[in-house]
């Protein structure tokens, strides 16, 4: 019984935010174009990966708000996931933004309808 | 079969022990700017010995090193990594920050929409919005 309590227990991930952050919001007119990205690398038996997924997370965004528009207000979170008593882990990094300036791209139009 | 084992464990061993293991402390991304052909990076690391450490002046570093590269111009869309890395079964620590963003000249942060040269426009904005 016990076992089989700690083997479901290790089935469900836990979460913790290890780091948050929010810069500079733009004005509500901007606020339409609303830009996500996320990335993330396994940690197995506390061994990590390297930390390049955050840099694939910025270059995500970046991709969805081309030049000359810009990438404002933008929430940052990392995210630890813990699966199996922490043997496994997930670190993960969410960015939330929003692409403002210039001409809005063809997809966004679509988008709006 | 022995013998390759006597050689090989404490070749992992030591493989492990010198490949630092990179954990994310804390990560953070201001507005990224329109102009994004000028990418700048710096970073400052700290040897941690048996986790004795005293302060963590080293970060105050990160602002010069940005100024210096991007001299005539500001610094726009950071994207900052604070990273502890564990070496040698975690007995020698290195605490490294990363800060990589884009170098945009006085003319073009001028022209920008939110922040012009003068503050007249961003004030006709605020203006604007109240009402």
């Amino acid at each position: 019984m016990i076992l089989r309590t700690l083997f479901l227990l290790s089935l469900t991930a836990c979460q913790t935010v290890t780091s948050i952050s929010v810069s500079q919001l733009p004005s509500t007119k901007k606020r339409t174009n609303e830009i996500s990205a996320s990335a993330s690398s396994p940690i197995i038996l506390y061994i990590p990966f390297g930390t390049d997924f955050i840099d694939d997370a910025r270059s995500q965004l970046i991709a969805q708000c081309p030049s000359p528009r810009r990438i404002e207000g933008v929430l940052s979170k990392q995210v630890t996931t813990n699966y199996f008593l922490t043997l496994i882990m997930k670190d993960e990094v969410q960015f939330t933004a929003y692409c403002s300036g210039g001409k809005e791209t063809a997809s966004e139009k679509k988008k709006k309808g | 079969m022995k013998r390759h084992l006597k050689i090989l464990l404490p070749s992992l061993l030591l493989f492990g022990a010198l490949n630092g293991c990179a954990y994310t402390s804390a990560v953070s991304l201001t507005n990224i700017p329109a102009q994004r052909d000028k990418p700048v990076e710096v970073s400052v690391k700290r040897w941690i010995f048996l986790g004795f450490n005293f302060d963590n002046d080293q970060v105050n570093e990160i602002i010069p090193k940005l100024k210096e590269k991007c001299p005539n111009g500001s610094v726009r869309g950071i994207l900052t990594k604070d990273l502890t890395k564990a070496y040698f079964l975690a007995f020698i620590w290195a605490r490294e920050t990363i800060a990589k963003g884009y170098c945009v000249t006085s003319k073009s942060v001028a022209m920008d929409e939110d922040f012009p040269s003068d503050g007249t426009e961003y004030a006709a904005m605020i203006e604007g919005e109240d009402q």
